[in-house]
């Protein structure tokens, strides 16, 4: 029996316990239907709540279970406007419809509530664009946890970096902006992002799919960072970067980073050492590095 | 932390904090007496969310409003949340925070919902004891606040006021006093609003809250759209003649306009606290009582038109997927 054939029994009395009563009301609150159309939804709420002049016992429990609904499938539409975009409003509201049903919010903060999302798409596979809809999820969490990540203190010390030797970046560590992050998609979506919200082609055109073409499959290397003025922003990587930066932001230093890198993106070997300079400064730039320290 | 009748200061009439003003609010620096955060939209590590209410911070008096805390949950309080909630305060400074007489969810689940209390013992009890000890263990003033409810439980055994009041006493916390939800609440449950005025604790209350609302004519959604109504201006009058000056705030959530629109309101809220705050100089007790018993009499002023079913306290979150960066 699972947790929610399980909740879907519980019961409340006359006098119910504090326990009893709400564990009640959330499974009430979190059910798909109106709960005037279900007789047994209609007879516990008359035990247990009285109604008024107006309403019966259980019409005004579905005032809650209404508003439970639509904040949170209106707090998903925020924090996922590309994939929204994608599927369009029938397909978005069936699929935000499935993952409440398999992921009740449990975190005190809305802003987590997308946490589980990208996941429970990879197993929706009756979704229109799948593979796609999988990358934009992927990339729009990504986006949630780069938007409030924590700030730095740390600032590039142009002329401490000028000074080490060749023997330093054999073991110095280059450290990062904890607001930002790696993300390879087998779809360049985040251009498709951009593209969606300016459009606002999202949920509440009607239903129709999107105006945006949607793009072919071609791996895309994201860095995603948040910019000097806070912004969410991304820069897309050659392959040959991309791996650099993987190996760099695990703690790797730069000279065995260049060689793990290598090793990862045969074809772009022998060329990394010579562009390394520039994908530092083009780093340095967009304030993804913020300081290299020596052990 | 003992005895925390009215120790808070009042600082005059101010507004809600919404993400669409903070461009106005920082390019201007409008007059206004104070803000008001919602405390969970804050409790991050970084990004944009922290800078903008540390700038606001820097330049006007910030109170912090909590709509997570689940004081009333049958589950143990999130621990996580109260250190989050602290570090907070001690970032941010608030003369007060406060958060709702509710509960949010049970058994894991947070329905992000400002859900009915039962009104009994059993519950008075649960919730004087934590908001006691939320307050000694965030180290600042804290008041609970009456929500508003579309439902009621046949077990009560109190009216809303005879618990509001049991609590705060026994917790020794303040009373965050919402003159809105009074009014939806007596609407939705066919009770006299003034009573529930009349009896609270009135040097209990830390603050005001004042908002709009939508009639549904069965019943009134809470929605924090529009302006306040005439009649929770009447209710609001009256809790100022007995309470005397505390600190009001204007919340306006569902299809929230400039930021000019907003303090107009502030302005006239302002206006009617201070002409309250004369008579209330200038009447006793017993004329007090009078008075508020004649306005009860003042039906609601019709064409309130405004809906925002699913409305979310505190207006939009300032969220990855509303961020107007360039290329994102």
């Amino acid at each position: 029996m699972t947790s929610r054939q399980q909740r879907a029994q519980a019961e409340v009395g006359k006098n119910p316990s504090l326990r009893e009563l709400q564990t009640w009301m959330v499974e009430r609150l979190q059910h798909d239907r109106d709960l005037a159309k279900t007789d047994d939804f209609v007879a516990e709420s008359e035990r247990v709540l009285t109604g008024n002049d107006g309403l019966l016992p259980v019409e005004t429990l579905e005032i809650y279970r209404e508003q439970y609904w639509l904040r949170h499938t209106g707090a998903l539409l925020d924090d996922f406007p590309g994939l929204s975009g994608i599927l369009g409003q029938k397909d978005w509201e069936r699929l935000v419809q499935g993952y409440l049903g398999a992921h009740s919010p449990g975190s005190f903060t809305l802003r987590d509530l997308g946490a589980a999302l990208p996941g429970h798409i990879e197993q929706a596979t009756y979704l229109p664009h799948h593979s796609l809809c999988v990358d934009m999820a992927r990339l729009e969490w990504a986006y949630v946890d780069v938007f409030d990540a924590l700030d730095t203190t740390r600032s590039l010390d142009a002329d401490r970096l000028g000074a080490m030797t060749e023997a330093d970046w054999e073991t110095a560590q280059v450290m990062f902006a904890p607001a930002a992050t790696l993300l390879k998609t087998r779809f360049s979506v985040a251009p498709l992002r951009r593209q969606l919200k300016r459009s606002a082609a999202i949920v509440d055109d009607g239903g129709k799919a999107p105006d945006v073409p949607l793009p072919k499959r071609q791996n895309a290397y994201m860095l995603l960072y948040r910019d000097r003025q806070r912004n969410l922003n991304y820069a897309e990587q050659s392959r040959g970067a991309f791996a650099l930066l993987g190996h760099l932001m695990n703690g790797d230093a730069l000279v065995p980073a260049c060689g793990l890198a290598g090793k990862d993106v045969p074809s772009e070997a022998k060329d990394i050492p010579g562009k390394v300079g520039d994908w530092f400064a083009h780093w340095g730039k967009l304030g993804v590095i913020v300081d290299v320290v020596g052990r | 932390m003992e005895n925390t009748k009215r120790i808070v200061p009042d600082l005059g009439v101010g507004m809600g904090l919404r993400v669409p003003h903070y461009a106005h609010i920082l390019e201007h620096n409008p007059e206004m007496a104070f803000f008001e955060a919602i405390s969970e939209n804050f409790l991050v590590d970084g990004g944009k969310p922290l800078y903008h209410l540390d700038r606001i911070s820097e330049k006007y008096p910030l109170i912090l409003h909590g709509v997570s805390l689940n004081i009333g949950g049958a589950d143990e309080l999130n621990e996580d949340y109260l250190k989050r909630l602290k570090e907070l305060v001690r970032r941010v400074k608030p003369a007060w925070i406060s958060d709702h007489f509710c509960w949010c969810g049970v058994g894991g689940a947070h329905l992000h919902d400002l859900l009915p209390l039962p009104f009994t013992e059993e519950v008075v009890s649960l919730v004087a004891e934590r908001a006691h000890r939320i307050q000694d263990y965030l180290e600042v003033p804290f008041a609970l606040e009456n929500t508003s409810s579309y439902l009621d439980y046949r077990h009560n055994t109190m009216t809303e006021w005879q618990f509001v009041s049991e609590v705060v006493e026994r917790a020794q916390v303040g009373l965050m006093f919402d003159v809105n939800n009074v009014y939806v609440s007596a609407y939705n449950h066919g009770f006299d609003a003034f009573d529930f005025v009349r009896s609270v604790p009135h040097e209990r209350i830390f603050q005001i809250h004042m908002a709009g609302h939508t009639n549904r004519g069965t019943h009134i959604i809470d929605t924090h759209g529009g302006a306040p109504i005439d009649p929770v201006l009447d209710l609001y009058r009256t809790t100022v003649e007995l309470s005397g000056a505390v600190s009001t705030l204007l919340e306006w959530d569902d299809e929230i306009p400039g930021y000019d629109t907003v303090a107009s309101e502030v302005v006239r809220i302002s206006q009617i606290r201070d002409d309250a705050l004369r008579r209330r100089a200038g009447k006793s007790e017993s004329q007090r009582m009078a008075t508020a018993k004649a306005l009860s009499l003042i039906p609601e002023r019709a064409g309130v038109t405004l809906d925002g079913h699913g409305w979310v306290q505190g207006g939009p979150r300032e969220s990855a997927g509303a961020d107007h960066g360039v290329s994102a």
